[in-house]
């Protein structure tokens, strides 16, 4: 179905190839999973597929591209549409048209489908998508996880033969993302259709996948995904849980563990366990709770226009924990974040950080108590290089020369001062700004989706990140999807829905009762509580 | 999850500048509203003519070879008291106000459209075939008639008393059909200020009452015909000469059309008026034919215009109600 | 039932509300063509984001007068008249006679500036209205396949303004949370660069999409049909340029206007039909044109064609004079026409919710 033949890929001005000498061939009707580190090449190799690269971005392409027998040299993007479907990180940022209905039909009326059928693909997709609820609705009014799935429809309506899709899941929630991956699925096995994935969770699509394309350094290597899990330096918690234990073959899906883990449970310690971390007893540099009230929301409520995103809040947050805010997507966390943070006046009930009120605060007085590092950093970065970035921070936030620089350094260490900001890979970036506003110590840290766009290299480092601003006596409080994250750092975890609190408690106790935010671990030892793999191998050891 | 920046648009927060922009027009609409009373009020009021302390200007306004309300190929002359520093504009103001003319009209770029009503709305500065018809501004100087190309509301004329000595205003109505190889035909008229200010000595100023309100009427010695057919040129030339002392003492032309023109200002009805009734007997004929009804529309027509504002200002009103029991209904 | 008009009967509604507004400087007229386009405008926008964008036209509208009135205190045209109150003024060189700063500024000026921005005002509230009604996204629709490149610009342009001011206020956010000032002067320093740098950004991704979205896909023309489809087009929207200059502005010639956009229309129709023959595009659900249409479009062609009798019958009513200032009066046809162009508001059918 798409075949690469001996692909260089370089574009125009830069020093290396993007893509180095790729030979691939994907059959048709299977289901590929690209995976590999930001900057490996990823996007380039998927956009090559319908031909944006290189008619889309310049650059020079030696070699030759074929899908479903047209070759991408010769058969510009628009040509292929009716061969590849190609859905963006950004569904937003792709829409064309303002209406669910109208942004299905698009592709269809640029390739002159006739309008029976038009409205008959529609309606299948509606229903394939579960979208026929939102038909009639403004693209501009859905949340992230329902346009993502519009914009897979959109690209569906076509009857494409081949769906490439760049991070699908990464901006929802783990429910909306099994919603997309059953979707998706479902197109293989049911319509025969060949997609092309990038996704930096493994542990959300590894188990659908055929075979898995490692990109490194612009060189592709193709493995099915057991054997592409063995060599593996980073690999999603089930498949780290069954190396622990020494499992072979290595389960890649929590169905395969749980045949797999009846004789774990026997050797492991019956009822809730004590985390190490949390051990009274356990590491000394770890700060007991509960500390002082940092932070608080008293009864808050927000309102945008007629659309009420937070009611009824009340929460403490305390110096030394990790408290992690979870939800649908639009279930208001992103508000609640915004509003600790001083940027929103609250519509009902109060703020109080320190003592005062964020959002009456001066810029440079809110600083010194709340750090909020957005979905986006790079959006807290514009300097032309990091350093000038560090002195910049310096100047604004008045402290003496150097503040910021030794921050961003114990975070991120060894970063070339002289480097834009926009050049460094995306778990420095987030380093970067979550140095420059940790600067002026403030003691409360805000992260909105810490984790999107990173590869696993960077979470694992954000995990230690984050293990040190609390053990230093910050309190953080992160708004995510990702529950393997929550399962290594969070110790609290507030559930909310439709802007009001459902659940507040001990992560365990939280995260392990629920069937959307359980993790991988949770899930294969059930009922039995354990959170993370460290957990269950500090376990076997003792 | 969106992400914290972009979650929700703008929040609700009171727009300032919205505000500000509402304010301004609001506070504009009164200002303007009250302007434009006092200003319609004073509407045909002489402002400077009364004025004038001792000033005085001497100007020729000429009607050209077309048919005008003063009759055609009118020619007028008079010594106007204006004040200090009067511009172009307001002697012309001035000499139509002592005329009982209609105030000169003015187009929104600030271009001269008509004098006495002539030509009437809303005509200005439009084309005859290949031509345009346009009231052209000059300055006479014993030497002659000098173009302008400036406006009169930027031009100030010097006055007699002044140090400097005057100049005349012309202002003559061109059809460009008139334009001959040799330019622009001049206004036909002394273009020597001495011939229709008479030269005041350095004495006070109050101890001459005789310029102001004086005026001349010139007829072109050939009658002209209704059409505009006749010969221009000549006449011109021959046009009684006013002297200082002619002056004083012939027609005082300003009363006769004064009082067809609605009867508003006659500041020159003191001299004798036998001999100006023979000398314009045709001129007073035309003038009376044409300004008088125009005369009346103007007054019918500010009844008019009070009822059609009042209509139109319900009409507005009554879309603007309707609109709002509409929003009533499609967003309760 | 409840549909949402074709969006080129709004559009050539509005336009010719637009029209109308362009031949008279009448402040009844103006504002009741104001009051007519807000009037329909409430009546039937849908729930859509673009239908509020009604508001901003106008609040644009207000600034445009008052701006005008301001420019014409500072750079008077010296309209000779009552004098309410003077600059001290700076007389310029010889070469810009006609031209002061400062100076005496009259009641004549300032009604003279004030009709003149409100035309301007409602002009831009006319296109207001055509914005919150018709869904640009639609009309982009009915745009003919000849026309690519222009696709692109339009929907790029279409979705900058939002994407801008949602970039704004995140860079605002983000300099807020940097310890920097995020408003008035100092804010607006370092503002653009990030604003536009996501613009374009997303402008480029948006391209890029509709080009692997099959947008513009080449239709099999012969060359030399081609070239005939562009040669007319070409002349087409020439001649409805001159037709429409001929129309707005009532001192050309009476027949140059009709005619030529005559002319103009039928070459437009044969070269989108020339290019069009082969496209290849289809719609999905079109929009229909059906009564309800043709009374929108009558309606706005009414209110041009009543402001175009008063023009030819009584011109002087249609712009008032303001130098000397006469109070405005109400020409009848152009009134009828404009009330006329009112009923869109009652004869369509309601938006679908």
């Amino acid at each position: 179905m798409i075949r690469f033949d001996h692909v260089t890929f370089t574009y125009a001005e830069a020093p290396e190839p993007a893509l180095r000498d790729v030979d691939l061939h994907i059959p048709g009707g299977e289901l590929w999973l690209v995976i590999g580190e930001t900057g490996s090449g990823k996007s380039t190799l998927l956009q090559a597929i319908n031909g944006l690269v290189p008619h889309f971005t310049g650059g020079e392409l030696l070699g030759r591209v074929e899908v479903d027998g047209l070759a991408t040299s010769t058969h510009p993007p628009r040509e292929l549409a009716g061969t590849v479907g190609m859905v963006g990180q950004d569904p937003d940022a792709g829409f064309v048209t303002d209406v669910v209905e109208d942004e299905l039909a698009y592709t269809m009326e640029n390739l002159g489908v006739a309008p029976a059928v038009m409205r008959r693909r529609v309606e299948d997709v509606l229903d394939l998508l579960n979208l026929h609820p939102l038909r009639t609705r403004a693209l501009a009014s859905l949340s992230s996880g329902q346009k993502q799935r519009v914009a897979i429809g959109s690209a569906l309506t076509a009857s494409p033969r081949v769906l490439v899709l760049d991070e699908p899941t990464s901006a929802l929630d783990p429910g909306a993302a099994e919603e997309v991956l059953a979707a998706l699925t479902r197109l293989v096995h049911d319509l025969g259709i060949t997609v092309v994935t990038a996704e930096h969770r493994l542990e959300r699509v590894l188990q659908y996948a055929d075979r898995v394309a490692v990109v490194e350094g612009g060189r592709v290597s193709v493995a099915s995904p057991a054997e592409a899990m063995v060599g593996a330096s980073v690999v999603p918690p089930v498949v780290a849980l069954g190396r622990a234990v020494g499992w072979s073959p290595l389960p890649l899906s929590v169905r395969d563990a749980r045949r797999l883990a009846d004789g774990l449970r026997s050797r492991l310690p019956v009822g809730p366990v004590v985390p190490p971390h949390h051990a009274p007893d356990g590491d000394p540099d770890v700060v007991p709770l509960p500390g002082a009230v940092v932070g608080s929301t008293t009864r808050l409520g927000a309102r945008y226009g007629s659309v009420v995103a937070l009611r009824d809040v009340s929460l403490d947050v305390r110096a030394g924990e990790v408290l992690a805010v979870m939800g649908r997507n639009g279930a208001g966390k992103s508000t609640l974040l915004a509003h600790l943070a001083g940027l929103r006046e609250p519509t009902d009930g109060k703020v109080t950080i320190d003592g005062q009120v964020p959002h009456r605060l001066k810029a440079r007085d809110l600083v010194r108590r709340v750090a909020l590092v957005p979905a986006d950093p790079g959006m807290l970065l514009y300097a032309e290089t990091i350093d000038a970035e560090c002195r910049g921070a310096d100047r604004d936030s008045a402290l003496d020369p150097g503040t910021t620089r030794a921050a961003v350094e114990r975070i991120v260490p060894g970063l070339d001062p002289a480097a834009h900001p926009r050049d460094v890979s995306e778990g420095q970036r987030l380093g970067v700004a979550l140095g420059v506003v940790l600067a002026p110590a403030p003691p409360l840290v805000l992260l909105d989706e810490p984790t999107r766009g990173l590869d696993y290299v960077a979470k694992a480092r954000l995990v230690e990140i984050l293990r040190e601003l609390s053990a230093s006596g910050h309190a953080v409080v992160m708004a995510t999807h990702d529950v393997e994250l929550v399962a290594e750092v969070a110790g609290r975890v507030v559930v909310l829905a439709d802007g009001e609190v459902v659940a507040d408690g001990p992560a365990r106790e939280v995260v392990c009762h629920s069937p959307i935010f359980a993790p991988q671990v949770a899930k294969v030892l059930a009922p039995d509580e354990w959170l993370t793999v460290a957990e269950v191998e500090a376990a076997l050891a003792s | 999850m969106a992400d914290a920046l972009a979650s929700g648009a703008a929040p609700e927060r009171p727009d300032r500048r919205r505000r500000c922009g509402a304010r301004c027009l609001v506070a504009l609409a009164i200002v303007l509203s009250g302007a434009i009373a006092g200003s319609t009020g004073a509407f045909g009021g002489t402002r400077r003519a009364c004025a004038a302390s001792g000033n005085h200007v001497p100007i020729v306004i000429d009607f050209g070879t077309v048919s005008s309300p003063a009759g055609p190929g009118t020619v007028r002359t008079l010594c106007v008291a204006v004040g200090s520093r009067a511009t172009g504009s307001d002697v012309l103001a001035a000499a139509s106000a002592q005329l009982g003319w209609p105030a000169p009209r003015y187009n929104s770029i600030g271009l001269l459209c008509a004098i006495g009503g002539y030509p009437s709305a809303p005509a200005c500065a439009d084309r005859s075939g290949s031509h345009f018809l346009y009231w052209s501004y000059w300055r006479g100087a014993a030497s002659g008639w000098t173009y302008q190309s400036a406006g009169p509301a930027t031009l100030r004329p010097s006055s007699c008393e002044s140090r400097g000595g005057c100049t005349v205003e012309g202002w003559r109505f061109v059809d460009g059909a008139d334009t001959s190889a040799s330019g622009l035909p001049e206004p036909r008229g002394p273009s020597d200020p001495a011939a229709i200010c008479p030269p005041v000595a350095t004495t006070t100023p109050a101890t001459s009452p005789a310029p102001a309100g004086t005026g001349t009427t010139h007829t072109p010695t050939a009658p002209a015909v209704p059409g505009g057919a006749s010969t221009p040129g000549a006449p011109t030339t021959t046009a009684r000469r006013g002297t200082s002392a002619a002056t004083s003492t012939t027609t005082p032309g300003g009363h006769a059309p004064a009082r067809h023109g609605g009867g508003h200002s006659s500041t020159a009805t003191t001299a004798p008026r036998h001999r100006a009734q023979v000398a314009l007997g045709p001129v007073q004929a035309a003038a009376g034919r044409t300004a008088a009804p125009t005369a009346h529309t103007g007054g019918g027509g500010h009844r008019n215009a009070a009822v059609g504002l009042g209509i139109g200002v319900m009409a507005v009103l009554a879309v603007l109600a309707v609109g709002f029991v509409q929003t009533r209904r499609t967003h309760p | 039932m409840p549909r949402s008009l074709h969006p080129a009967a709004w559009w050539i509604w509005a336009l010719a509300l637009g029209a109308a507004a362009l031949r008279t400087k009448n402040p009844l007229v103006l504002l009741l063509i104001g009051a007519v386009a807000w009037l329909v405008v409430v009546s039937r926008r849908g729930n859509a984001p673009w239908a509020r964008s009604f508001g901003s036209f106008v609040r644009i509208g207000i600034w445009v007068v008052v701006i005008r009135v301001a420019l014409q205190v500072l750079f008077a045209v010296r309209l000779p008249g009552h004098e309410l109150f003077a600059l001290p003024s700076i007389e310029l060189p010889s070469w810009m006679a006609g031209v002061s700063l400062g100076g005496p500024v009259t009641t004549e000026a300032l009604v003279t500036a004030f009709y003149e921005g409100l035309q301007l005002a409602v002009l831009l509230a006319c296109v207001g209205a055509a914005n919150s009604l018709a869904s640009p996204y639609r009309l982009l629709r009915c745009l003919p396949t000849v026309l690519y490149e222009a696709g692109v610009v339009v929907t790029v342009a279409l979705s900058f303004a939002p994407q801008a001011s949602t970039s704004v206020h995140r860079v605002q956010e983000a300099r807020r949370l940097r310890g920097r000032p995020h408003t008035g002067v100092q804010g607006l320093r370092g503002l653009a660069v990030p604003v536009l740098e996501g613009a374009l950004d997303r402008s480029l991704f948006l391209a890029a999409s509709m080009d692997a979205r099959g947008y513009g896909r080449k239709a099999l023309v012969p060359e030399g049909r081609r070239r005939v489809t562009n040669v007319a087009l070409g002349l087409g929207v020439m001649a409805t340029l001159i037709g429409a200059y001929g129309l707005l502005d009532g001192s050309s010639p009476s027949g140059l206007g009709l005619p030529a956009l005559a002319c103009g229309a039928v070459l437009l129709a044969g070269a989108l039909g020339l290019g069009g023959a082969r496209s290849s595009r289809s719609r999905y659900r079109p929009d229909p044109w059906l009564l309800p249409e043709w009374i929108t479009v009558a309606a706005g062609v009414a209110a041009y064609v009543g402001v175009a009798v008063s023009a030819r019958l009584d011109a002087a009513s249609l712009n008032p004079g303001t130098s000397p200032i006469v109070a405005p009066s109400l020409p009848v046809y152009a009134t009828a026409g404009v009330l006329l162009a009112a009923v869109p508001a009652f004869a369509t059918p309601r938006p679908a919710p």
